[in-house]
């Protein structure tokens, strides 16, 4: 709560995260507005994959990104001794000990914008969707974080990367579109991109009724395998760890 | 003049100094380029058009706004808003060297590294994609457009020296410099061209500075433009650099009156 001591700072800062939901929902508009189908996608569905984008990354961003961004500066100033020592999982504490209380904007933007969908008939959905897609977020999350906390964990050997952070959002936005689009004799493209991909796209889908089991599966596959992962290579690092006087 | 020769080589060499830094930066434009190209490609597929934009024209606007960004969108200007905040700025006022020269040098010197890395990547990129390429081959429209980019650079370096300013007021810039940043990847044209969204915004658009940064560059090398509107957008950005150039200078005289080098 000590970031909303500046309050125009706090204030600033939603607003800043709201306009850039509401120009990536504003993108898709003026997308569709020309075409009406986009690698199979009709443009309430791809509509849908923009407010669907804000909550996962709005959800994501609220629970990770303060702490991916610290994670960092603690390995930089050797400060991750004292969570070393705390009779907590180490990477528990790493990625939770913060919220970003402004990427609640995007995720609000995006539930509000996902309403309007279903509202105003753009597209349609089942009551039983609401609740099968929960998961799936879940799981697009899992995929992200295990991505992401790995890249971050580079810090530990690289503690004067300042850029990996920007890297991560760049890497996030492959997430926005529909993973379709990195086809066509870019096949090795696509392989590298496909988890990414799924992230966004299966909550989606579902939320539309729509239930592609081979995605669905590999969503899963992926959620597990990415978290186990990050947690494997997270273990690996920390006998590198030196601390600041190392 | 030899020592802002120096200030851009000293840039250059910084940059080269923290290799890995550096290529995580061009890492993250290529996926930024990545995912815009192949949204186009799918959008737009060969022999359709959208909005007066054929597949090749809007695949050469995707690279050169990627290109151009490189070239245009960095500055180490960001870094006087630190250098006010942490009381630095008082070392430079003791200088014989002029503030704003010291900030274009270190300009120079960045944007010519990423100019260098981000040609390579271009042309690689262009090499495993392949795509439908529009070559401009008029002298009038190759010329300008190198005039409309030494403009784009200027107004960028104004602009981020202006947001940089308000450090003298504000103790926290970054929040305003992110509001700005994503109101200018919009209204440059970087995530698509501005034409698309259409009257009265378009024209809207028009009249601001920020076309000029990256739409209006990329329109003039495609030839989309007549040439009243490629003299009469030089003349826009041509005054739009001088007007903000001027209110750089105001905003800067009132901000050393404000300065106390708190951090010193």
């Amino acid at each position: 709560m000590a970031f909303v001591a500046y309050r125009v700072n706090f204030l600033n800062s939603i607003f800043a995260a709201s306009c850039w939901s509401c120009l990536i929902i504003l993108s898709m508009f003026l997308l569709t507005s020309r075409v009406s189908r986009v690698f199979g996608w009709s443009r309430g569905e791809l509509l849908l994959l923009a407010g669907m984008y804000n909550v996962v990354i709005g959800l994501f961003y609220f629970l990770f990104s303060k702490n991916l961004d610290e994670l960092q500066e603690l390995v930089h100033l050797g400060e991750l001794d004292s969570l070393l020592l705390k009779p907590v999982d180490s990477q528990w504490l790493v990625s939770f000990s913060q919220v970003s209380w402004r990427s609640l904007a995007r995720l609000f933007i995006g539930v509000l914008f996902i309403s309007f969908l279903f509202f105003s008939h753009a597209v349609s959905f089942r009551w039983i969707s609401l609740v099968s897609f929960l998961p799936f977020i879940f799981l697009g999350i899992s995929i992200m974080y295990g991505l992401s906390f790995g890249i971050m964990t580079l810090s530990v050997w690289f503690s004067n990367l300042h850029n990996l952070r920007d890297l991560l959002f760049y890497i996030n936005t492959i997430t926005r579109y529909p993973g379709e689009i990195y086809h066509g004799g870019r096949e090795l493209l696509f392989i590298f991109l496909f988890p990414l991909t799924l992230a966004v796209i299966v909550p989606t889908r579902v939320l539309a009724g729509q239930y592609y089991w081979g995605d669905l599966c590999w969503s899963v596959v992926f959620g597990v395998v990415f978290f186990v992962l990050s947690r494997k290579f997270w273990q690996f690092a920390l006998r590198y760890y030196t601390s600041a006087s190392g | 003049m030899k020592k802002y020769w120096l200030i851009a080589r000293n840039t250059w060499d910084e940059i080269v100094t923290y290799r890995l830094n550096f290529s995580i930066w061009r890492v993250r434009q290529v996926f930024q380029f990545l995912s815009v190209y192949f949204l186009w490609m799918a959008v737009i597929p060969s022999r359709a058009s959208l909005g007066g934009y054929s597949h090749s024209a809007i695949l050469t606007y995707v690279f050169l706004v990627t290109l151009l960004t490189s070239v245009v969108f960095t500055s180490k200007s960001i870094g006087v808003g630190d250098e006010i905040t942490n009381g630095n700025l008082s070392n430079f006022l003791l200088r014989p060297v002029n503030y704003f020269r010291y900030w274009l040098a270190r300009d120079v010197g960045d944007k010519a590294m990423n100019l260098a890395f981000g040609s390579v990547e271009m042309t690689i990129l262009f090499v495993l994609l392949r795509p439908s390429f529009v070559w401009q081959r008029s002298l009038f429209y190759l010329s300008f457009f190198v005039v409309s980019v030494v403009l784009a650079i200027a107004l960028f370096f104004f602009f981020q020296f202006l947001i940089s300013s308000l450090a003298f007021w504000v103790y926290e810039v970054w929040s305003v410099r992110f509001l700005s940043m994503i109101l200018l990847t919009f209204l440059s044209g970087g995530l698509f061209p501005l034409n698309l969204v259409g009257e009265p915004w378009y024209t809207i658009f028009r009249l601001l500075p920020f076309p000029y940064l990256l739409y209006f560059p990329v329109k003039v090398y495609l030839g989309q433009l007549p040439v009243v509107e490629v003299f009469g957008g030089v003349m826009i950005a041509g005054l739009w650099v001088f007007l903000l150039r001027a209110l750089v200078g105001v905003v800067w005289s009132r901000g050393l009156r404000e300065y106390a080098a708190v951090g010193r």
